[in-house]
């Protein structure tokens, strides 16, 4: 498919070379200051429509629309993490913020890391579907 | 039980407090109160919704929607165990500065069984998709 869905899709979907430290803003690190505005009711509509085709594969559009809606979300809660964390930390050169590899249980790491190789399989398989 | 992965952690730049005078001390330990408050605010903001049932992942459509809400419920759990984490390791350094009862402290913000929960929780969803693409 040349058509210019498969080609944006393409463009933000690839997740090869995407760390658990990047793609979940392990700190430290500096915060966002423009991050896109989030529909709460758009993200509830496209997985309706999504939902509702049934087993029958939903427009490629949707999917990857909803990719891109839950990714902003997942950026929005994180940069606010990221944010408060450099507040709490902005007024003093005494302390220094901990690395999130020392903050997080190795478990949950993994589990970020098993996210995004979820992530590049449901990539493919959307591609799969829509060739 | 410490919700620290890694209970040697410290905020502070300084090595040991034997380098540092009464007032350098009390400089520090005012910066970490301010900190534990802005960082109380932040966890305070957080909504703690009961952990929700287990969603059957049977079509390509499901598994995308049911990723869409482990990503957001997993990156609420990194926020929310990064605050707490960083809150305990300054409650710590500030023990460390005072020489305070350690359990006096350490009992009082301990969040880690509702996180685990959660963290598990996302983990069985985590394995339906997996097993489903595997089919």
């Amino acid at each position: 498919m040349v058509g210019g869905l498969k080609m944006g899709f393409a463009w933000w979907m690839d997740s090869s070379e995407i760390s658990a430290n990047s793609f979940f803003k392990f700190l430290p690190r500096k915060h966002i200051l423009n991050l896109d505005i989030l529909s709460n009711s758009e993200v509830k509509m496209i997985e309706e429509r999504i939902l509702s085709s049934g087993d029958t594969i939903s427009k490629q559009s949707d999917n990857s629309e909803l990719f891109r809606l839950r990714e902003l979300q997942k950026d929005i809660i994180l940069n606010d993490m990221v944010l408060c964390v450099e507040q709490s930390f902005m007024n003093s050169k005494q302390l220094k913020i901990p690395h999130s590899e020392d903050l997080l249980p190795t478990e949950l790491i993994e589990v970020a890391q098993r996210m995004i190789e979820l992530r590049k399989k449901l990539v493919k398989r959307i591609g799969n579907f829509n060739d | 039980m410490s919700i620290l992965p890694h209970s040697s952690l410290s905020t502070l730049r300084v090595v040991s407090k034997s380098n540092l005078s009464e007032s350098a001390k009390s400089s520090i330990l005012n910066d970490i109160d301010m900190s534990l408050r802005l960082l109380k605010s932040g966890i305070g903001s957080e909504s703690k919704k009961e952990p929700s049932s287990l969603i059957e992942v049977s079509s390509l459509n499901k598994a995308i929607v049911v990723y869409g809400n482990l990503l957001v419920q997993l990156s609420q759990l990194i926020r929310s165990q990064s605050l707490m984490a960083i809150s305990e390791i300054l409650r710590m350094d500030k023990i460390y500065l005072t020489g305070d009862s350690v359990e006096e402290i350490t009992h009082k913000n301990n969040n880690f069984g509702y996180n685990k929960l959660r963290l598990e929780q996302i983990t069985d969803q985590l394995i339906m998709i997996e097993k489903w693409l595997e089919d």
